[in-house]
């Protein structure tokens, strides 16, 4: 057991350098997210420590063993794919003692009991893949990797084949069974608010680099770079300053108190049930977008207004 | 009129595939031995039967097919799980090249090696270089077929199965082979019966001893009309029949 340590991982694929230089630590039994938009390195990062790809440079080991060089089937990590990949000619009890027949399990049948039970798929145990909902197929799924009990589990995008309801609900699950079972878990995803929900820390990746570690709050509330800033939530950019549109206010009259303020003329208003959105133009140019609740006014289109924030919600970032 | 010109349009293209085979089909049931009806009767099914060269032809046959079927079908699983692997379009196009080359350009080919290879081994053409020639077209359909199936296959399978303990070993064996079974059953099935059916290259190839079916029944029926083709043929597409909708059926699981 230990800590995953990545050192300095360097991969190069014919094309391009996918994976340039990344340094981090996953401290044990942690909910661990790496978020980046598509092609950012992150599941070149994931299949290098399950064992598919072997990085060009770098150390990766867990506690003091190094992983690098072993075959997949010898690394004490298993992996939820983002299709599946669940044996199709076998059943979900199969599918589930696949892994512990490979290595000779002698407790074989209660493990898979166990594990079943885990995800609440007893009812289900003797159906194929092809007679599963999607939510069937992926607890399958996740059980077939808890199962072996491995130090880490890689997760590749487990939730973006399920349709938006299904995801949230499934959220939940994953939260919960990882607090239960206490295995790190390697969370890799495009989708920020996933990430932000489920995660004690996050790292954001961008063209094969790292822009920052962080928690959740960290990482949303004061990003390191602009990237960071706007992959994790909308901004307005006021120079150097970014503000999320939540936390700008509009009025009609000056607020007093020390709030930074602009002044400026709304654009557009739009009604989005929760909120109402609110862009407007400053005579500089820039454009400020805010969210306001329902109690505090609406706007008219070409209206003179003062838009500000507060101090301490301002993100500054060099640029 | 256009629902009554439809079904009449439909019955006519029916006819004209089916209707020669119809009439070869009726008239091995003819007691007469000429083209006009004479009346029901199993005497050229009774001929066939009792004929011992035609027998031989059978026994030829199926042996042929049998043994170059396990042969392509092991060559051709193999290779297409390689193509796959490789992922070339180079590769697996090259494969098709085969499929469209005309069979008595095969033949010729074939034949060329053969006689070219006698020079170093002292062979004669027999029912080895038949067996030889109907493996190498039959791999490109076992190809063809498997590549099929290996195409809607998830590349993520065998590394699950690597991931969860497998050797690379074990994860096609356990995983890969399985989920191909259905394929690999249904190109068996069209291997078996594109050799049975051949006769162009067979009789290019083939010595002495490896008359086949086909290269009987040419030879039968060169000698002009004869109820007993007609017999042999009624059973052989009833046959080969039966093993297409059994593939077919196979593919589609």
């Amino acid at each position: 057991m230990g800590d995953l340590h990545l050192e300095a991982i360097y991969k190069e694929f014919p094309s391009h350098r996918v994976v340039d230089g990344i340094t981090l630590t996953i401290p044990q039994g942690c909910f661990y997210s790496l978020l980046g938009p598509s092609g950012c390195g992150k599941t070149t990062t994931l299949r290098m420590i399950a064992g598919f790809d072997e990085p060009d440079r770098g150390v990766i080991k867990l506690g003091d063993r190094t992983l690098n060089g072993l075959r997949p089937y010898e690394r004490p990590v298993t992996t939820v794919f983002q299709s599946y990949a669940l044996f199709p000619h076998l059943t979900a009890a199969e599918n589930i003692a696949f892994g512990l027949k490979r290595k000779g399990d002698p407790d074989t049948a209660r493990k898979v009991k166990e594990a079943l039970d885990l995800v609440q798929l007893s009812a289900k145990a003797d159906r194929l893949p092809a007679k599963m909902s999607g939510g069937e197929r992926q607890r399958t799924a996740l059980a077939r990797a808890l199962v072996l009990q491995p130090e880490v589990l890689l997760l590749d995008e487990p939730l973006s084949a399920l349709d938006p309801k299904l995801r949230k609900q499934m959220r939940l699950e994953l939260k919960e069974l990882q607090a239960r079972v206490g295995i790190t878990f390697l969370f890799i995803t495009h989708d920020q608010e996933e990430a932000l929900s489920l995660s004690d820390q996050i790292a954001v990746m961008n063209k094969g680099r790292l822009e920052q570690i962080g928690t959740p709050q960290e990482i949303y509330l004061t990003p390191a770079t602009r990237f960071v800033a706007g992959f994790l939530g909308a901004v307005n950019w006021v120079g150097a300053i970014g503000v999320r549109p939540e936390l700008t206010r509009i009025s009609r009259e000056a607020p007093g108190n020390g709030a930074r303020v602009v002044e400026a003329t709304v654009s557009s208003a739009m009604f989005l049930g929760d909120c109402f959105q609110v862009e407007t133009k400053t005579p500089a140019g820039d454009s400020i977008v805010a969210q306001i609740a329902h109690g505090l006014g609406e706007f008219q289109r070409g209206e003179r207004v003062h838009v500000w924030w507060h101090p301490h919600d301002e993100m500054a970032i060099p640029q | 009129m256009k629902q009554r010109l439809l079904p009449l349009y439909v019955i006519s293209i029916y006819a004209f595939l089916h209707l020669p085979l119809l009439i070869l089909c009726a008239f091995s049931f003819n007691s007469s031995r000429f083209t006009i009806w004479e009346g029901f009767s199993l005497v050229w099914y009774k001929a066939m039967w009792n004929d011992g060269a035609l027998a031989e032809a059978t026994w030829n046959s199926l042996l042929i097919a049998a043994v170059s079927t396990v042969l392509a079908t092991v060559v051709g699983t193999l290779g297409a799980y390689g193509l796959w692997k490789k992922n070339s379009k180079f590769l697996s196009g090259s494969m098709y090249l085969s499929l469209v080359t005309p069979e008595i350009i095969t033949g010729i080919a074939l034949l060329a090696t053969f006689q070219w290879a006698f020079r170093f081994f002292h062979l004669q053409l027999g029912m080895h270089t038949v067996i030889l020639a109907h493996v190498t077209f039959s791999i490109a359909y076992v190809l063809l077929v498997v590549m099929a199936r290996l195409r809607t296959a998830d590349p993520a399978l065998e590394e699950a199965a690597l991931d969860l303990g497998a050797t690379e070993w074990q994860a096609f064996r356990l995983v890969t082979l399985p989920m191909l079974k259905p394929g690999i059953a249904a190109a068996a099935l069209l291997a078996f019966t594109v050799s049975f059916d051949d006769y162009v290259i067979t009789s290019l190839v083939a010595g002495v001893d490896s008359e086949t079916l086909p290269m009987m029944l040419y030879a039968m029926a060169r000698r002009g009309a004869n109820p007993v083709v007609s017999a042999i043929s009624t059973v052989i597409f009833v046959g080969l029949g039966i093993l297409i909708v059994a593939s077919e059926r196979l593919q589609k699981t």
